[in-house]
């Protein structure tokens, strides 16, 4: 069996029981954030890892569109949003959006994903017509990802229906997937400090439960490194390890750095690369139930995205094309990546690319790439 | 079960043979002599585990067998005991019958495959025992091989044209020769990677005892056998145990030819224990003999830690040499500012975006009074020293240096970092002065110690493509030499991803520990620090050719490498400049135990489109986010304010 070459004793029992693919408590998860063993950590995610995801690293081709910055939220944290008629602030029409999807196509996007503001004038109809007349322009193999939690509950408000029946309206005109987008950190006492508009832990969890039941996959996300503390991301991934118990639908988790230029929050500092490689090793670890980790390179920077693989990731997102929400916010990334550079960064690290589409289908896997990836040798 | 390992029984393993004995490793294996084709029929048999077999054997079994990873009899050019005799040039042997000996299989197809593909003839053969007289009178040349050749090379037979086969060969290809391999039956490779992780670790290091101590067995083997000791010496320097990927290169082109000659069916892949997974337990044991103080690598073995070892085996095991070195858990950041007093260089690198002609509108010199408002800054921000670079200047003499420090020093208490080696071969030149005379004078003037500021790759065939006007690297190491011999402190850079191979990036290192072992032999500090970091290619005459930065994945790595390579040296700083403030930081985690300069002003990199400033603030920050404590320091390493 593997052998750790561990620095700090504090984590040989957490060793133990990942060796044995016994469940992490919340004490374990604490005990990790507390280590500064780094590449002990990554050497236990990297076993969890390969265990769940062999040596592959997975990556998709697809298409951001984000509808309307205009947002009934104004989240502090947000520096994406506009109010109606402020500078900056921007609708697309039926046509634009679907005229953006199309051209993603010859692209070679599997999926068209949209999230976006609350707008306050559109009714709940123009989303399903969204996502009808998309599912009508689209091959199938082209999947929709849209809508996180906060707009789903929206919806239902604008709408009075349920949040149930919302999904079940959208699943019907085509919808495919839900992101993991507006979970934030699920502690109340952030909630009210940041974003007390949002959708509730409880209420956020919940539609992703009736999403699973009615099959549409989702993901998960955690936006990190603001004012929460290390108890609080244990929570929050621990609630998510429940609900994955419950109702079983998650497809990956996704650690969101968070980027303080140009929030209301931006005297906080960015996140650190200790901070980002922890958050998704730690995240590999405790959630046992999940079966991908997904690193979001534009939040953390490629050259970080790189090295998680090494730190439980095993999905990079992604070759995107349009990113408008987290470069408002001042990350320095590039804004999109091409499909051969994302696959050199992948086997300079040793592992086999994976081309993948939404629900994880395998697309293409690269596995006749030289050995050899050293950049500028 | 012991695993049953072959052994070759000829004088070519030897060498190893003695490092296999004074290693013990006989104790762990069972050791079975015999001539390499035995091996093979053995092995094949599964009456042995691993054992070294003709190349051309293994390819035609490759799929039953896999090959350890570092080892093998090879030859990158002259080999000595593989040899054609002939009575008539090589050209003109068509028709005519060539004998081979009987006793190899690669070599026969070697043999063949020069005749027919280099000398173009068709030759008729016949497989002869290993006696020259008879063979010669069937024959009209005869392939020898082991002894039999190598008493025909040191006394070649006359009216008979000798051929080194093993130089045919490279001359031919531009390519090593691999005429053996080790090689693991699959299925023991399966069932007990552990045991054949301990025996190929065990093999390297009986290599790098008998490369240690190839005098020795020189002594030895001539005690038993007809040659003497310098004859052996010859042969074994001839002889390598190489298996790298040029020699890789080389069987792959072997494998080809001879199946374009038809002797081989098809040409297989390398597969190879160990590789295409994480983990190669030999590199990892290797990796942490070093960290732990017990090994020294060589430069072989560095390399193959930075081509192939597992990320984290690396960052594991430079994590466990830094707190070796630095125990207690503390990482230093040093408060003080670049100046660059001028950036008119004459020197034109091709990685520079910094530079000005003289004559360039904006070409400066620093004038008197901003220098010193900038060091006023300095020391009001807490700072303790100034780094004091600048271009290759045409015209500034030696006393305007001389005066530049005389009136910083009658002014401010700063420590003055000043100068690379090559300023100071500019210097000399300009002067006339001898290097240490003018190292004397700067001293004299107030310099307190000098940067090791372009180093970039100390191999001269990389300088030649980068910086070919710069000084080279025997005079980059002179300087420092003679700075060490005067008791100035110093510190060395590598500047990586430029056009350098792997293998210079660990000739590098191993010039600047070699040069450390001298300063430390002679009672002197040497570098202080090492810094390696990677060019930046934006904005400079290299854009075009080499558009991407060297990842942070590689830089990583060579910084983990660094760290278990040069175990005389103290300090291993990250450069947050060049790589950000994140993997700055995660730098920490593989083997750094500083984080460098608050870099006041950094013009040079600035100038090519990396700009991080990390305020003292940040770097703190980052020290403790990281879970360990942070100290400044000043120039010299000594604590001066602990956060």
């Amino acid at each position: 069996m593997t052998a750790f070459r561990l620095a700090d004793p504090a984590l040989e029992p957490i060793a133990a029981k990942t060796i044995n693919g016994e469940r992490l408590s919340r004490a374990d998860g604490l005990a990790l954030y507390a280590s500064r063993d780094l590449v002990g950590i990554a050497q236990m995610a990297d076993h969890v890892r390969r265990r769940i995801n062999g040596d592959r690293v997975h990556f998709m081709v697809n298409r951001h569109i984000n509808p309307t910055n205009i947002c009934e939220n104004r989240c502090k944290f947000c520096a994406f949003s506009r109010s109606k008629g402020q500078e900056g602030a921007y609708e697309m029409t039926l046509d634009e959006i679907v005229a953006a999807a199309r051209e993603s196509v010859p692209e070679g996007a599997h999926e068209i994903h949209i999230v976006g503001g609350l707008h306050p004038e559109w009714p709940f109809e123009f989303y399903v017509d969204m996502v009808r007349r998309l599912r009508e322009a689209l091959p199938a193999k082209v999947i929709i990802q849209a809508f996180t939690a906060v707009e789903i509950e929206y919806y239902a408000k604008i709408s009075d229906l349920s949040t149930l029946e919302v999904l079940r309206q959208l699943k019907d005109a085509g919808l495919d997937a839900l992101p993991g987008g507006g979970a934030e950190i699920f502690s109340e006492r952030t909630r009210q400090a940041a974003w007390e508009k949002k959708t509730s832990a409880d209420d956020w969890l919940r539609i992703h439960g009736e999403a699973h039941s009615l099959g549409i996959k989702t993901n998960c996300t955690m936006l990190y490194g603001h004012i929460e503390t290390f108890e609080e991301r244990v929570d929050h991934l621990i609630r998510l390890r429940e609900q994955q118990d419950v109702s079983g639908g998650f497809l990956a988790f996704i650690p969101l750095a968070f980027h303080p230029a140009n929030t209301e929050l931006e005297d906080l500092p960015s996140t650190t690369g200790y901070d980002d490689l922890k958050t998704l090793a730690i995240s590999r670890l405790m959630l046992d139930n999940i079966d991908h980790i997904k690193a979001f390179w534009i939040m953390v920077g490629l050259k970080v995205a790189q090295l998680s693989t090494v730190f439980g990731v095993d999905d990079i997102d992604g070759t995107v094309v349009e990113e408008r929400i987290t470069h408002m916010a001042g990350a320095t990334t590039p804004e999109a990546l091409t499909k051969d550079e994302l696959v050199g960064l992948i086997v300079e690290t040793g592992h086999t690319p994976v081309e993948r589409d939404t629900l994880y289908n395998v697309i293409r896997v690269y596995d006749d790439m030289p050995a050899t990836g050293s950049l500028g040798s | 079960m012991r695993p049953r390992l072959g052994h070759i029984q000829f004088l070519n393993c030897l060498p190893l043979y003695y490092g296999l004995v004074k290693n013990d490793v006989l104790l762990d294996v069972d050791l079975v002599k015999a001539a390499p084709r035995d091996l093979a029929r053995m092995l094949l048999d599964a009456e042995l585990d691993i054992a070294p077999i003709p190349a051309i054997e293994y390819a035609r079994h490759a799929h039953e067998l896999v090959l350890l990873p570092e080892i093998a009899i090879s030859s990158d050019g002259e080999v000595q005991s593989i040899l054609l005799l002939s009575k008539r040039p090589a050209e003109e042997l068509s028709d005519r019958t060539v004998a081979l000996t009987d006793t190899s299989r690669t070599s026969q197809v070697l043999a063949r495959i020069l005749l027919e593909r280099r000398w173009r003839v068709e030759a008729r053969y016949a497989e002869m025992p290993p006696d020259l007289p008879s063979m010669l009178r069937e024959a009209d040349a005869a392939m020898l091989i082991g002894d039999d050749a190598l008493r025909a090379y040191w006394q070649p037979p006359e009216g008979l044209t000798t051929y080194d086969l093993g130089n045919e060969w490279t001359a031919w290809t531009g390519l090593p020769m691999v005429y053996a391999v080790w090689a693991v039956r699959r299925a023991f490779a399966e069932e007990r990677p552990e045991a054949v992780g301990d025996v190929a670790d065990a093999l390297m290091r009986s290599l790098a005892y008998c490369r240690a101590h190839l005098g020795d067995i020189s002594e030895y083997a001539s005690r038993w056998e007809p040659f003497a000791p310098e004859r052996f010496r010859s042969y074994f320097d001839a002889l390598s145990f190489r298996f790298g990927p040029r020699y890789r290169d080389g069987l792959m082109r072997y494998l080809a030819e001879a199946q374009r000659i038809g002797q081989l069916e098809s040409v297989p892949e390398l597969s190879v224990f160990g590789e295409g997974k994480s983990v190669a337990d030999g590199l990892h044991e290797l990796a942490l003999a070093a960290a732990e103080g017990e090994h020294r690598l060589g430069e072989d073995e560095a390399l193959s830690l930075l081509e192939r070892a597992d990320m984290l085996d690396l960052g594991a095991a430079a994590t466990v040499m830094r707190d070796r070195l630095h125990p207690g858990g503390e990482i230093t950041f040093i408060v003080d500012r670049n100046i660059n007093y001028t950036n008119v260089c004459v020197s034109g690198c091709r990685f520079c975006a910094f530079y000005r002609d003289p004559d360039h509108p904006e070409a400066y010199v620093i004038a008197p009074d901003e220098l010193h408002s900038k060091v006023e800054e300095t020391l009001a921000l807490g700072g303790t020293a100034i780094l004091l670079q600048g271009g290759m200047h045409p015209e500034l003499s030696l006393e305007w240096y001389e005066q530049m420090l005389r009136d910083l020093k009658a002014r401010y208490a700063i420590h003055v970092h000043g100068f690379g080696p090559p300023e100071v071969v500019h210097l000399a030149c300009l002067s006339g002065l001898s290097v240490r005379d003018v190292l004397v004078r700067l001293r004299d003037a107030g310099l307190d110690s000098l940067p090791g500021g372009g180093a970039e790759i100390l191999v001269d065939r990389v300088r030649a493509r980068v910086s070919p006007h710069k000084a080279s690297a025997a005079e980059w190491l002179g300087v420092m030499r003679e700075a060490h011999l005067l008791d100035m402190s110093t510190t060395a850079t590598m500047m990586f991803g430029g056009m350098e191979a792997l293998a210079e990036r660990i000739e590098h290192l191993s010039s600047i520990r070699k040069l450390q072992d001298r300063a430390v032999s002679d009672g002197h500090v040497g570098f202080r620090a090492f810094i390696p970091w990677s060019f930046q290619p934006t904005h400079t005459a290299l854009e075009t050719e080499m558009p991407a930065a060297a990842s942070g994945w590689q830089y990583l790595r060579i910084l983990a490498v660094s760290r278990l390579f040069l175990d005389n040296i103290a300090n291993i700083q990250a450069s947050w400049v060049t790589q950000g403030a994140k993997i700055g930081q995660v730098a920490l985690a593989f083997g750094a135990n500083d984080m460098g300069s608050t870099m006041i002003e950094e013009n040079v990199v600035a100038a090519a489109g990396t700009r991080f400033m990390l305020a003292r603030e940040e770097l703190v920050r980052l020290i403790r986010e990281a879970g360990f404590v942070p100290v400044q320091r000043d120039t010299l390493y000594r604590e001066v304010e602990r956060t």
